[in-house]
């Protein structure tokens, strides 16, 4: 049979063509498409879904936005929000809702609060209502008060029973702190709804410890999930180099600044040590530092093989990180959607599974990544 | 001119004592620090970290070259305007500098920038590191006129 050239030509780049089209079908590559839902956010850091499909945006700056969805945005600032400690990476960090809030209208905020010369982290109820806060209650206060604006942690999660974690960083400073149960710098705390200590907090009864404490030993944690299992994961800054994912515990010393794989911004030790009896090793250790910042547990319809997967966004690498889970334990850790190369802040996951991600910055963006096909 | 580079190399030779004594002291008070957590921190672990942390002089040599250069000038202009002894104020100069430099650093960058210095005593004897210095320039360049 005699077989024309042309028509082997084409039949040889419709192979090629569909090879390359296998290649870049997988995820992370092409077959998702990205939309910039807001524009102009002003160090944007953290976002909520509220039921009407509308979005709760902070901003550093101290601004709680209320931005509407669909193809005009509006923000709306929410009015009645505490004075916020506003410096250097001191200002209104997370916002929740309750898990009951198409019922009781609760949200939950932290900031820094305070002033230069002696500032905490802060969390707080209030409900949202007609763009309003009322009813503001302080759940908790972290003590000792510091004099640097940096360092305050500030992620919170809700457990299935109701009670509050929160992220309080070390301050900077004062990181021996972290190791130290009168202290609440460089711990993550939980409070029950009306910001007393559980009685199942595990220093609960040490006279000598703060009864808010619940994990011990951590840096300057910024990301903070509990997966439906109830498995809780967080991810914290290390100095240059030792940045952290922990699976976090109850009575859990995670080691800083005893043990780091990180080193002083000037190069000297932090410590001698990287491992020492009574602290946990990470679940992922970044040397040298990726700066994550938020982290969701994937659970979604539309990207279904990263099921059960953390995603982390960064700051300093500028990246989206997928760490691949296999029964709990790390199998993969790399990177997706290539093309985001900006400092990310936050990360979300929608209902329907599609991902949204806050960039970092004075034009900070509302990102949304799903599939092509949707 | 050949004054000019005896006072360059007194200069160098300060900054490097001072450097050297610096990143010593903070080593030894980032040890206390953890020791005072109850980590045990052997003497040979000691010795290997110290030595260890000595790279941060790539970062304090120019710091304290900048802050000798004016801190040994107005030094070296009191001494010959107020008087006395010129070790002294040499001294004197180089340990409020490099006090100094660190606040000064400190409030630029809104946290210390030596973690050994965090504590009063910690910057004292960062300052005592610069005294060292001071007193190492100052017999570097001592002449006959300046014995007397």
């Amino acid at each position: 049979m005699k077989v024309s050239f042309p028509l082997v030509f084409i039949l040889s780049c419709l192979l090629c063509s569909a090879s390359q089209a296998d290649q870049n079908s997988t995820p992370g590559q092409q077959s998702y498409k990205t939309e910039t839902l807001i524009e102009s956010l002003n160090s944007p850091w953290s976002l909520a879904f509220l039921p009407n499909g509308d979005y709760l945006i902070t901003e550093l700056n101290g601004e709680l936005l209320r931005v509407t969805h669909g193809a005009s945005p509006r923000k709306i600032k929410i009015a009645g929000v505490p004075d916020i400690y506003v410096a250097a990476q001191g200002g209104l960090f997370d916002v929740l809702l309750d898990r009951n809030f198409e019922d009781n209208q609760r949200i939950y905020l932290s900031y820094a609060h305070g002033k230069k010369s002696a500032n905490a982290t802060r969390l707080i109820s209030a409900e949202l209502m007609n763009d309003e806060l009322s009813n503001i209650k302080v759940l908790f206060t972290a003590s000792p008060w510091k004099s640097t604006p940096q360092h305050y942690g500030g992620r919170i999660v809700q457990l299935g029973d109701g009670t509050l974690l929160l992220t309080v960083g070390d301050g900077f400073d004062y990181r021996e702190q972290a190791q130290k149960l009168d202290s609440h710098l460089g711990k993550i705390v939980r409070v029950d709804e009306s910001g007393n200590a559980p009685s199942n907090n595990p220093w609960v009864s040490d006279k000598d410890a703060l009864p808010e404490i619940w994990s011990i030993g951590h840096r300057n944690e910024q990301a903070l999930l509990v997966t439906p299992s109830g498995v809780v994961y967080e991810n914290e800054h290390g100095p240059r180099g030792g940045d952290e994912i922990n699976i976090i515990q109850p009575g859990n010393n995670y080691g800083w600044p005893v043990i780091t794989q990180g080193i002083d911004y000037n190069g000297a030790s932090i410590t001698p040590y990287t491992e020492y009896e009574g602290m946990l090793q990470p679940l992922v250790d970044w040397t040298p530092s990726i700066a994550p910042s938020a982290m969701v547990f994937y659970q979604g319809d539309m990207f279904t093989e990263w099921q059960g997967d953390l995603l982390v966004v960064s700051l300093a690498e500028k990246s989206v990180r997928r760490i691949d889970l296999d029964d709990g334990k790390v199998v993969k850790d790399e990177r997706i959607f290539p093309q985001l190369d900006t400092r990310m802040r936050d990360i979300r996951i929608d209902r329907q599974g599609a991902i949204y991600i806050l960039t970092d910055g004075a034009d900070g963006k509302l990102l949304r990544l799903s599939r092509n096909q949707e | 001119m050949k004054n000019l580079m005896r006072i360059l190399a007194a200069l160098i030779v300060s900054v490097l004592v001072a450097a050297i004594a610096a990143s010593v002291f903070s080593t030894q008070f980032v040890i206390t620090g953890l020791q005072e957590l109850g980590v045990s921190i052997p003497l040979d672990v000691r010795l290997k970290m110290t030595v260890s942390d000595l790279s941060i002089l790539q970062t304090l040599l120019i710091v304290f070259a900048v802050c000798f250069l004016v801190a040994f000038s107005v030094g070296v202009f009191a001494s010959r305007k107020i008087g006395g002894d010129r070790t002294m104020w040499l001294c004197l100069a180089g340990g409020i500098g490099v006090i100094a430099t660190l606040l000064l650093l400190q409030s630029a960058l809104q946290v210390m920038p030596i973690a050994g210095a965090r504590s009063s005593f910690g910057l004292i004897m960062q300052g005592v590191a610069g005294a060292f210095g001071g007193y190492a320039f100052a017999r570097l360049t001592e002449t006959s006129q300046s014995i007397q």
